[in-house]
């Protein structure tokens, strides 16, 4: 049984209950025992001078040995049935004569007999010495069950439950009418307590009775009532306020709400909300149905994948199929519990169209600067065309000088000498006339060393005069706008560029592998294609200036299908995989005195004739390839 | 000085070996033909013109800028010295003219210079900032005249003989003034002994 749920008066009763019980019990058990002991002591007793009467009386039997007067004593203790058995011994230890009670079966005196008594089966079994002159002539032994004292016993039992219950009913009694006092309080207060936790009535007092610990324990309790009572009330007033906040602050979202819609809805920029998993829209506004031409009906019918372009979001179609460019900003929101997004459109068509010219006009300027100016490629002519006129300057000054120097008046004053003297044969026999001839076989020489002389650096004036020529053709190939298709041979393609780039070429000991053993014809703009080579070769030198091992450019030329394909490696410090696609962008360059526009005007201009150019390399140090890849038949444009 | 057993040394720096070849035909080339004067004034009689002689010039040749100056304290430290540098101011990839001469001028302060130049490619104020002002660098603009050339070379060993002598005649007079102190010291000494005996 749980203790703790039984109610205290219940608890107080067993406690009186119990502590009855155990009085009453300690004094039944120990009355009877005492009891007990007494009636013990007295059967001994008793049972003693019975023997000792019998000894006496048997003494002269044995004297005599006559079995019969000691039988006759014996049977005089049948009158009490107490007696079970009894023996008298002789001196020798056998039995002389014996009593056995009538109901006794089969005795069991023993062999031999013993001395004093002992508790043998509950019965008392006692040995009494026949003396005579002091000196023992033989033993009584009688054997005595103990039935007085059990019934006894049994009747205190009886008797002792009898009285306890009695005791017990009575103090249950008087507990239940006694403890009243005590446990009545503390059950109202429970009940009390219960009531407030039912009904969180804190306004309920307990009645207070006495000025015990009970009545102290009451007072702690309406105080602490009224303090909940004062709780309660302040928690009340605070829910009061909260509640009139909360309307308050409902009232202001509302109105919020609604200057938001008029917001949304009188916006000037289309607006509309979408929802984010079906994507359909959920609202638009009047801005909205005007700019796209769709009714509001329409709209809400349609996805966001209606109106825009599927490739390029920022492309809307109006309702008659126009296409719109759009720039538009995206919230997230939650529109009627849903993940929505607010969207509002700005249309920049006008914007990008304006953006269009410009870059279109920024697009010819940069190819008017390109192909006017040429800065770096310019300079570079510059230097060479300096370099040769000098050469050629030199070269004239000398013919001018050897022109001056040639002894014509020497043969002329020779031909007038031999036309005035000369017919005279004796002329020769003086010493002029002896002279004349080796002057005339010196003077032949001399006009043949000075014409020789004159030859060779007329022939080096003329290829010089011819070099600054190709120079001045290129630049001006190099500079002319283009625009003409027809067939070009690869191989003199690659020979003409390398005309362009040959003088630094040699200058920087670059050596120039030829992998190719079969060119290809193909129709393209042969101008542009040499811009785009010329560039390759100056790129391959310039990343090849700082390489100290052998400075080698491969070009090799293939023909894949319907495409000519032209590839330049060099053995220069290569591009690494950030650069290789940032080379080409417009103004990027890793050459300080660079500009940025050779590779991004070459990619441009491969892309025009319908083919493309690539870049690959290993990393740095490792070398570059460039492949200029263009079709065999150029494009219509 | 001017003789064939001393010629000048003159060092070509220019990464345009056609260049070498103008420089080298104006002031090595020697039209006069002696044997043939020899013969016309047998014939016509008159003076033998005096003969010009070979050129009175050993020119060597550098490509860049490094070489050049390498050469040039080479020469030096051999104590036979260039007198006269023509020197390219464009010469990709390596030093440029400029470059060039501020370091061979560490090394060689007396060597005078000829910058030759196509084009432009520094101001006379950045040359000057660069260079320091000196009185042995002149400035040769592309395409250059013969005559110019031959002038400069020159003057300008003329102008570094004479330095040169110039300088060592200052020693051997230091050297004398500082041997006739010695002297006089010891005369001093003999006088100063004969007094005391």
């Amino acid at each position: 049984m749980n203790h703790t749920k039984q109610t205290i008066q219940r608890k107080l009763t067993r406690v009186i209950l119990v502590v009855c019980t155990t009085c009453i019990l300690l004094v039944g058990v120990t009355f009877g025992m005492f009891h007990t002991q007494r009636m013990w002591n007295s059967m001994i007793g008793q049972t003693r001078s019975l023997c000792t009467m019998v000894a006496e009386n048997t003494k002269a039997a044995l004297e005599f040995e006559s079995p019969g007067d000691a039988r006759n004593t014996l049977n005089g203790l049948a009158a009490q049935d107490e007696f079970r058995e009894a023996a008298i011994y002789d001196k020798a230890g056998s039995v002389f004569a014996s009593y056995t009670r009538g109901d006794v079966k089969n005795p069991q005196w023993p062999a031999m007999p013993g001395d004093g008594h002992q508790l043998i089966d509950s019965d008392l079994v006692m040995f009494v010495p026949i003396l005579h002159d002091d000196a023992r002539v033989g033993t009584v032994y009688v054997r005595r069950e103990s039935k007085e004292i059990r019934e006894q016993l049994m009747l205190y039992l009886v008797l002792g439950t009898g009285v306890m219950s009695l005791a017990l009913a009575l103090a249950y009694f008087l507990a239940r009418k006694l403890q009243g006092p005590i446990t009545r309080p503390i059950l109202d207060l429970a009940r009390t307590a219960t009531a407030i936790a039912e009904t969180n009535d804190f306004s309920t007092r307990v009645m207070k009775r006495s000025d015990d610990e009970i009545g102290t324990l009451f007072e702690g309790f309406n105080t602490m009532l009224s303090e909940l009572q004062k709780r309660d009330c302040e928690l009340e007033q605070y829910r009061h306020e909260l509640e009139t906040r909360v309307e308050a602050r409902t009232n202001e979202l509302r109105i919020s709400e609604a200057r938001y819609r008029m917001l949304f809805e009188s916006n000037p920029l289309p607006m509309w909300v979408y929802d984010l998993e079906t994507r359909r829209f959920l609202a638009v506004n009047e801005s909205a149905v005007n700019h796209y031409g769709y009714s509001r009906q329409q709209f809400l019918s349609m996805t966001v994948a209606d109106a825009r372009s599927e490739e390029d979001a920022e492309t809307h179609y109006q309702c008659n199929g126009n296409a719109i460019f759009v720039e538009t900003l995206g919230h997230l929101l939650s529109f009627e519990n849903r993940p929505a997004r607010l969207v509002s459109v700005n249309d920049i068509t006008a914007r990008k169209k304006a953006e269009a010219a410009l870059k279109a006009a920024n697009d010819k300027l940069l190819d008017a600067s390109r192909r006017a100016g040429m800065a770096e490629v310019a300079t570079g002519v510059l230097h060479n065309v300096g370099n040769v006129l000098n050469s050629v300057n030199v070269a004239a000054t000398i013919i001018a000088e050897r022109t001056q120097g040639l002894r014509v008046e020497s043969l002329a004053r020779a031909a007038t000498l031999i036309s005035e003297k000369g017919c005279k044969p004796e002329f020769y026999n003086t010493d002029q006339g002896r002279a004349v001839p080796g002057f005339l076989k010196k003077l032949a020489d001399h006009f043949g060393a000075q014409r020789d002389f004159l030859n060779s650096e007329i022939q080096a004036l003329t290829r010089n005069v011819e070099h600054i020529k190709q120079i001045v053709a290129m630049q001006q190939s190099y500079a002319t706008t283009g625009g003409i298709l027809g067939p070009v041979d690869a191989r003199e393609l690659i020979a003409d560029s390398l005309k362009l780039v040959s003088a630094s070429f040699g200058r920087h000991n670059i050596e120039v592998v030829h992998d190719y053993e079969q060119s290809v014809t193909f129709q393209t703009d042969k101008h542009r294609v040499i811009q785009i080579l010329v560039n390759l070769f100056r790129n391959a030198a310039q990343a090849m200036r700082t390489v100290h091992h052998e400075k080698r450019i491969t070009i090799s030329i293939l023909r894949e299908d319907k495409r000519a394909r032209i590839c330049v490696s060099d053995t220069g410090s290569g591009i690494s995989q950030e650069h290789l696609t940032r080379i080409f962008n417009h103004g990027f360059t890793t050459k300080p005195d660079g500009h940025g526009f050779g590779l991004h005007s070459g990619a441009l201009a491969a892309k025009e004739l319908g083919g493309s150019l690539v870049a690959e390399s290993d990393g740095q140090g490792t070398g570059a390839r460039f492949i200029l890849e263009l079709p065999l038949k150029a494009p219509n444009t | 000085m001017n003789t064939v057993e001393n010629p000048f040394r003159i060092l070509l720096i220019d990464d345009n070996p056609a260049i070498h070849d103008d420089f080298r035909k104006i002031l090595l080339s020697d039209s006069s033909d002696d044997e043939l004067d020899n013969f016309e004034a047998q014939v016509f009689g008159g003076a033998i013109a005096e003969s010009s002689g070979p050129s009175p010039y050993i020119i060597e040749s550098a490509y860049q800028g490094m070489e050049g100056f390498e050469m040039a304290s080479r020469a030096k430290a051999e104590q036979n010295p260039y007198s006269l540098a023509f020197v390219d101011i464009r010469m990709p990839p390596g030093w440029d003219g400029v470059e060039t001469v501020r370091n061979i001028w560490k090394q060689c302060p007396e060597l005078q210079i000829v910058l030759c130049t196509a084009f432009s490619d520094y101001s006379w104020p950045q040359m000057h900032k660069i260079l320091g002002s000196s009185d042995s660098l002149f400035i040769l603009k592309k395409p250059f005249d013969n005559v110019a050339v031959l002038q400069l070379a020159s003057a300008l060993t003329r102008k570094w003989q004479m330095a040169t002598e110039l300088k060592n005649r200052m020693d051997m007079l230091e050297d004398r003034v500082e041997l006739l102190i010695k002297e006089l010291a010891l005369a001093r000494q003999e006088i100063a002994a004969l007094r005391k005996s």
